[in-house]
């Protein structure tokens, strides 16, 4: 049995669009930033919703859920930064839901990530 | 191979798929949720060789999907790799305690991923190959098939039991660090040569289960798994390194095995016998991979071991 090596794949040639990329990654890659748009669409739906009040620990658990498909995907796919954004915000609300806050004050301390991530995901959408 | 890999993450899906393909293989089943996965198997006539799952899907996580898959007797022993981003000792000793034969984190190195699979590929082969070959004897009839004596094999009917090749992975995927405090301790099936020169690959599995669940039975107050290393080698992975007295350990076994002795006496065979081997643990700064503290464990309880420990016996 080999050992293992426990570093994620970071191919150089993967940082930023005009990168070569390793066909595998190529196509999957557009498809994850086609889909960064509904995912903004989704993560600002469910800010609002807890901000407004009507909101739940549900809404903060369906954000966590969709950093955690994030920061799976974006590593392995060249963007480490939109992986590692995705994987605190994940991190910090599954933190926070185990203990007695309030969505909203959750949402106050994790909410500076939450907008680092969306920019980061809009660059990569728009670049 | 057939796979089948599950992933709530279309993106992440692709991934996989692509790298399967680039690796030659075609028959690459993709599903978004872990019911999708028993509705295949229920409904699907090819039989699956290896599934590939995330742990973090919504309604079924890939952990319950992985119990469920081990329930069906055809799936009993099929490669179940999981891979996921939940890289925390617990998701690992939960997945490992369900039934999986290995785990990948993400994100995925491809290299890494590559060579995972080539290994459940290897462990496919050699299966095809054994289930070919007994095909092709019981074909002649009545001819005793035989298991290879150096074969490990999963214990049937115990919860805590796991593949050997699975509690390696799982100590690889761990890792030293993760492992301190840990211990791994052999108990070897001394007559193993003669129930294995007497018997059938039926009658030999079951005098191991018998082994297998009289050491669950002395050891179920404490938190273990357990595996068969072949050779008559039985492993006890411990989370823990609090003290147990292997002398006290081992006349309770075979005093367990004792009581059945009218039942292998009516197959002419001897009581099974065992011999315990001290705990050994895995330090961070020990040479070689954390595999290695199976390796020692085993090795203390072989022939030369059993001599020495003798030896001290006698010395003391």
């Amino acid at each position: 049995m080999t050992f293992r090596r426990s570093t994620p794949f970071t191919d150089p040639s993967l940082d930023g669009p005009s990168g070569a990329m390793h066909p595998v990654f190529a196509a999957a890659r557009l498809r994850f930033v086609k889909m960064i748009p509904q995912r903004i669409v989704k993560i600002e739906g469910l800010v609002e919703d807890i901000n407004s009040k009507h909101g739940s620990s549900a809404d903060l658990a369906d954000i966590a859920d969709v950093a955690h498909q994030l920061a799976g995907t974006a590593a392995t796919l060249g963007m480490p930064r939109i992986g590692r954004l995705s994987g605190n915000v994940e991190r910090l609300i599954r933190d926070a839901l185990s203990s007695s806050q309030s969505p909203q004050s959750v949402l106050a301390c994790v909410g500076p990530e939450i907008e680092a991530l969306l920019d980061a995901l809009e660059d990569a959408f728009l670049d | 191979m057939r796979f089948i890999c599950v992933d709530d993450d279309p993106v992440f899906l692709d991934i996989i798929n692509a790298n399967l393909k680039g690796q030659g293989f075609d028959k690459i089943d993709c599903v978004g949720s872990a019911q999708e996965v028993l509705d295949l198997v229920e409904n699907g006539i090819r039989p699956v060789d290896c599934f590939l799952v995330d742990i973090q899907m919504p309604d079924k996580d890939g952990i319950q999907l992985c119990r469920e898959l081990r329930d069906i007797p055809r799936y009993g022993q099929t490669p179940i790799v999981m891979v996921t981003k939940m890289s925390e000792k617990g998701y690992v000793d939960q997945a490992f305690t369900a039934g999986a034969t290995d785990y990948v984190t993400k994100p995925l190195d491809e290299l890494e991923f590559r060579s995972r699979i080539n290994m459940v590929k290897r462990l496919h082969d050699e299966r095809n190959l054994t289930a070919q070959f007994r095909k092709q004897q019981s074909l002649f009839g009545n001819i005793a098939m035989k298991v290879e004596y150096d074969s490990p094999a999963l214990i049937p009917e115990i919860d805590n039991a796991v593949e050997y090749f699975a509690l390696e992975n799982y100590l690889l995927t761990l890792g030293k660090r993760r492992l301190r405090g840990s211990s791994a301790m052999g108990i070897n099936l001394s007559n193993a040569q003669v129930f294995h020169s007497a018997c059938d690959a039926e009658e030999f599995f079951d005098v191991l289960a018998d082994v297998g669940h009289s050491i669950f039975e002395c050891l179920k107050i404490h938190q273990f798994l357990i595996s068969y290393a072949g050779s008559g080698n039985f492993v006890i992975f411990r989370p823990n390194s609090t003290e147990i007295d292997t002398e006290s350990l081992e006349s309770q076994i075979n005093g367990v095995l004792n009581k059945f002795q009218m039942t292998f006496a009516i197959d002419d065979l001897p009581v099974p016998q065992v011999i315990v081997g001290p705990s050994v643990g895995c330090s961070i700064f020990s040479i070689g991979p954390p595999t290695k503290m199976l390796e020692r464990s085993i090795s203390m309880v072989q022939p030369t071991g059993r001599t020495t420990r003798i030896a001290g016996r006698l010395a003391a």
